[in-house]
């Protein structure tokens, strides 16, 4: 009597289990569910520096010039003689600028720098490629 | 009676893959997992907020200054006076292909620290050689 097998080998079809890849696709994806929030993504500004001291004089001969400085408890952003007090209408006093030169951030001291950081982000947002951070004491 | 024998010739080859994804997702895990913890080992501050700006160099850091609200100046987890400024420069530097001018450190500054430090801190750079930095913002913010 001869028996036949029910399943040969040969007709076993290849099988990829897919249990594992699906754990670790599911581990993965509670992973950045959980950090996400956790880190915030940090971001940077690419300045120059310069140590020159400049001159003390404000003339509107000098209009690439940004001067980040506090007068009288006030923080302040002025070109020449005009003066700012926020980011938007520094960016667009720069704008109206030549953004094709460089401009200088000279940042006094006393100031926090968040609001120097400011400065040079507008220089940047206003079409500048060259911005120079000045610390000027 | 006649047995059949097993015929091994016959038997098609099966990979069995699960270990090799298993492996490979581990793998990704604990980079994935490592590369959390470095960046949480950054010191925490409240950075400028700012978006910051696309900027692709080939010029390395070198030295991550971080610029505390309280006056401090940390590098690497160690707190550090100015004047040792210049010689992690020059450390950096000696390890650095292309020298100080190759170098643009990143300077991680509290947006409540005052800018006569930083100012410090900007001017030991530049004595120290460097033509530019970086500085740090929280990106994503408007």
């Amino acid at each position: 009597m001869r028996f036949r097998r029910v399943s040969s080998e040969r007709d076993r079809k290849p099988e990829i289990n897919l249990a594992a890849m699906i754990d670790a696709t599911f581990l993965l994806l509670s992973y950045f569910i959980f950090t996400q929030s956790a880190s915030s993504r940090e971001a940077q500004l690419d300045p120059n520096l310069a140590t020159q001291r400049g001159s003390e004089r404000r003339t509107d001969l000098e209009p690439q010039n940004v001067d980040v400085l506090e007068e009288g408890g006030v923080r302040l952003y002025r070109i020449g003689g005009a003066t700012y007090m926020d980011k938007a209408s520094l960016t667009e006093a720069l704008r109206a600028l030549n953004p094709e030169d460089s401009v200088f951030v000279r940042v006094r001291d006393g100031v926090d720098f968040g609001f120097a950081a400011t400065a040079v982000q507008a220089a940047h947002d206003a079409g500048y490629t060259s911005v120079t951070y000045v610390p000027f004491h | 009676m006649r047995f059949a024998t097993r015929n091994n010739s016959f038997r098609s080859a099966v990979v069995d893959m699960t270990p090799l994804i298993d492996i490979v997702f581990q793998l990704l895990i604990f980079f994935l997992v490592t590369g959390q913890a470095a960046q949480q080992a950054r010191t925490e501050m409240a950075l400028p907020k700012e978006p910051g700006q696309e900027v692709r160099t080939n010029e390395q850091a070198g030295v991550v200054l971080n610029v505390l609200a309280d006056g401090s100046i940390v590098v690497n987890e160690h707190v550090v006076s100015l004047d040792r400024i210049g010689e992690l420069v020059a450390e950096a530097a000696a390890k650095t292909e292309g020298g100080v001018t190759k170098l643009r450190p990143l300077v991680r500054a509290d947006r409540e620290a005052r800018t006569d430090l930083i100012n410090d801190v900007l001017e030991r750079l530049s004595q120290a050689g460097i033509i530019a930095v970086r500085v740090a913002t929280e990106g994503g913010a408007k």
